[in-house]
């Protein structure tokens, strides 16, 4: 049994068998819970290309299955990215459960992993695009309500993630074909001009991202955020996966620039438009494009010292993505509007969802003691020697912290509720959870980061 | 593959005339100054096109009949999509786009594979516009 068929071929059956099951919602959370919680814990802690043993029984996991003379490969450098993504579809299941979204939610997030995974394992690479599209036609259910007009957001979203998939079709083809000679230095460039843009509209690198405040802001909020938690972490991977493939494209003099200043533009404009906003679920949406920001501005370092605090990113953007959607979900209820003029005293009510969102918007922002703090800690030490790029970060940084103390006001301001307690055990167990792995990371970065960065390194370089 | 192409056009067409009872918006009849200022845009797309086919045949080496085509099919997608917030538009706009885009790709890609799954992708474009359009709407009409 091959590593693709594990991390691939078995989420899309579940995804099947899932979709099936939906009238069956505990039995449905059991098995995807329990798949998730499994194959992520596989992916941590057995080696690809050796032997998986149960008792007398010896399987081995080769990293390559072929399929009409494709491969998917999944080595040991990917394991890292299956963790993650298979461990945080614990969260996602459970939090799916935690606030009754749609009963489609389960079999489809796991159809658009599956995707996603063989489009980061395929060769050559091409396909990448079309496994893509595939995600991202599949996700499309989710985000809509039956008798709910579809927004434009979830349309722009469609149309964007559409217009990528010619351009790296195309990109890939010029590759097939000058691989062989480096010579043609037009064409070279011209590649390099459909990777950049099909990546900018998959990620919505500035100036493509007006649609992702819009996204948040249309129907299921919950899975609207699933989709700007889990895309953007694995096209960024792909695309990382693409620029170590090539050499020369990863040695281009333009490639750091380009990254750095498109990195900064979304943090700084993702930041100061949040700070402007009212409506809660748009300013996600801009918290959103800051964090996409940072990862940027991670891989402009291509130092070693720069791939930590990448990985870190991806771990605390998702920790504080799960954290922010799921509280900003249990508060705005049944409501579909969530502004700063509804929230007023709202901490009596939800005083969990209340902390998480708080926590949430302050880890985004980098403050002391919480998760993504560390990262930028070493992000900033590296770039020094371009003190534009970290004013214009720490401007979307403290736009960031402006609007939560705005929404921190407002939960403990205004008017007092005087409603009971409305989280139910399993939101406050998620949300607990949450808070104390962020507090863990931010409170002992040295220990996390020696424990984590010691697992993650020696998968990196692992063949 | 050619073959397959068209029949892939008229399944598309087909899942998504089956949602036309869900189409609420009446067309005006006759020209309107939206539709002027559509036409003369379309127009101005179709032109830059011809202009830059042959640039396009010397960067890929396609003829320019063929450039011209996918170049001409590719503006009005992308003019479609940038018209119209409607979700049947806007799918038929992406589909136009994609169509466009497939002239240029199968002169350029042999691979039957990335061909048949590209169509793939169309279809399931088709299905997924499709359900969106009968799944909001289908309140509405009860």
């Amino acid at each position: 049994m091959s590593a693709p068929v594990i991390w691939i071929v078995i989420p899309f059956i579940a995804a099947l068998v899932l979709w099936f099951l939906q009238d069956k919602r505990r039995l449905s959370l059991l098995i995807s819970v329990g798949l998730s919680f499994l194959l992520g814990l596989l992916a941590l802690f057995q080696n690809i290309n050796s032997a998986f043993r149960i008792g007398s029984v010896v399987i081995n996991i080769p990293s390559t299955m072929t399929i009409l003379g494709r491969n998917f490969i999944l080595g040991n450098d990917d394991r890292i990215f299956l963790a993650f993504i298979f461990l945080s579809m614990v969260f996602w299941c459970f939090s799916a459960q935690a606030v009754g979204t749609s009963s489609k939610f389960i079999p489809i997030s796991f159809a658009v992993v599956s995707f996603l995974i063989a489009a980061l394992s395929v060769e050559p690479f091409l396909y990448s695009a079309i496994f893509v599209e595939l995600a991202v036609i599949v996700c499309l259910p989710i985000l809509v309500k039956r008798g709910k007009p579809v927004g434009k957001g979830i349309l722009r979203f469609l149309i964007f993630q559409s217009l990528a998939m010619p351009f790296i079709l195309l990109a890939g083809w010029i590759l097939s074909g000058v691989q062989t000679s480096f010579s043609d230095l037009r064409q070279l460039y011209l590649a390099a001009l459909f990777l950049g843009l099909g990546f900018a509209f998959w990620l919505g690198i500035f100036p493509f991202h007006f649609w992702i405040p819009e996204f948040c802001e249309e129907n299921d909020f919950f899975a609207n955020g699933f989709v700007l938690s889990i895309f953007p972490a694995s096209i960024i991977l792909i695309m990382l996966d693409f620029i170590n493939g090539l050499t020369w494209l990863r040695d281009s003099a333009f490639l750091v620039p380009v990254l750095r200043v498109c990195g900064t533009l979304m943090i700084a404009t993702g930041g100061i438009w949040a700070a402007m906003q009212k409506n809660l679920r748009r300013v996600i949406g801009y918290v959103a494009i800051l964090q996409t920001g940072f990862l940027l501005v991670d891989i402009s370092l291509q130092t070693e010292l720069g791939t930590k605090p990448f990985y870190f990113s991806i771990l605390s953007r998702g920790l504080e993505m799960g954290l922010l959607i799921l509280a900003l979900k249990i508060l705005q209820g049944e409501d579909q509007e969530i502004n700063l003029s509804n929230i007023d005293g709202k901490f009596k009510e939800y005083p969990l969802a209340t902390i998480g969102l708080l926590v949430g918007m302050f880890s985004s922002a980098g403050l002391p003691l919480l998760a993504s703090f560390p990262s930028r800690v070493i992000l900033f030490t590296s770039l020094t020697d371009t003190p534009n790029i970290i004013y214009w970060n720490l401007a979307g940084c403290i736009a960031v912290l402006l609007i939560t103390c705005s929404i921190l006001r407002h939960f403990f301001g205004g008017r007092i509720s005087h409603g009971s307690l409305q989280e139910t055990r399993l939101q406050e167990l998620l949300i607990g959870a949450g808070l104390i792995i962020i507090l863990i990371i931010g409170v002992f970065p040295s220990v996390i980061n020696q424990t984590l960065w010691s697992k993650i390194s020696v998968l990196l370089t692992m063949k | 593959m050619t073959g397959a192409k068209l029949i892939t056009g008229w399944m598309c067409a087909a899942i998504l005339s089956f949602t036309t009872a869900y189409q609420s918006n009446v067309e005006e009849i006759g020209i309107t100054p939206k539709r002027l200022f559509k036409i003369m845009a379309l127009i101005m797309v179709w032109m830059v096109a011809y202009v830059i086919s042959s640039r396009i045949n010397d960067l890929f080496g396609v003829s320019p009949e063929i450039a011209f085509t996918a170049l001409a099919l590719i503006g009005s997608g992308l003019l479609q999509l940038g018209f119209s917030s409607q979700t049947f538009t806007v799918i038929v706009g992406i589909l136009i786009f994609f169509f466009g885009f497939e002239i240029l790709f199968a002169d350029l890609e042999n691979s039957i594979l990335v061909n048949a799954m590209i169509l793939a992708v169309d279809l399931l474009v088709a299905f997924v516009g499709a359900y969106l359009i009968t799944i909001t709407r289908q309140e509405a009409n009860e």
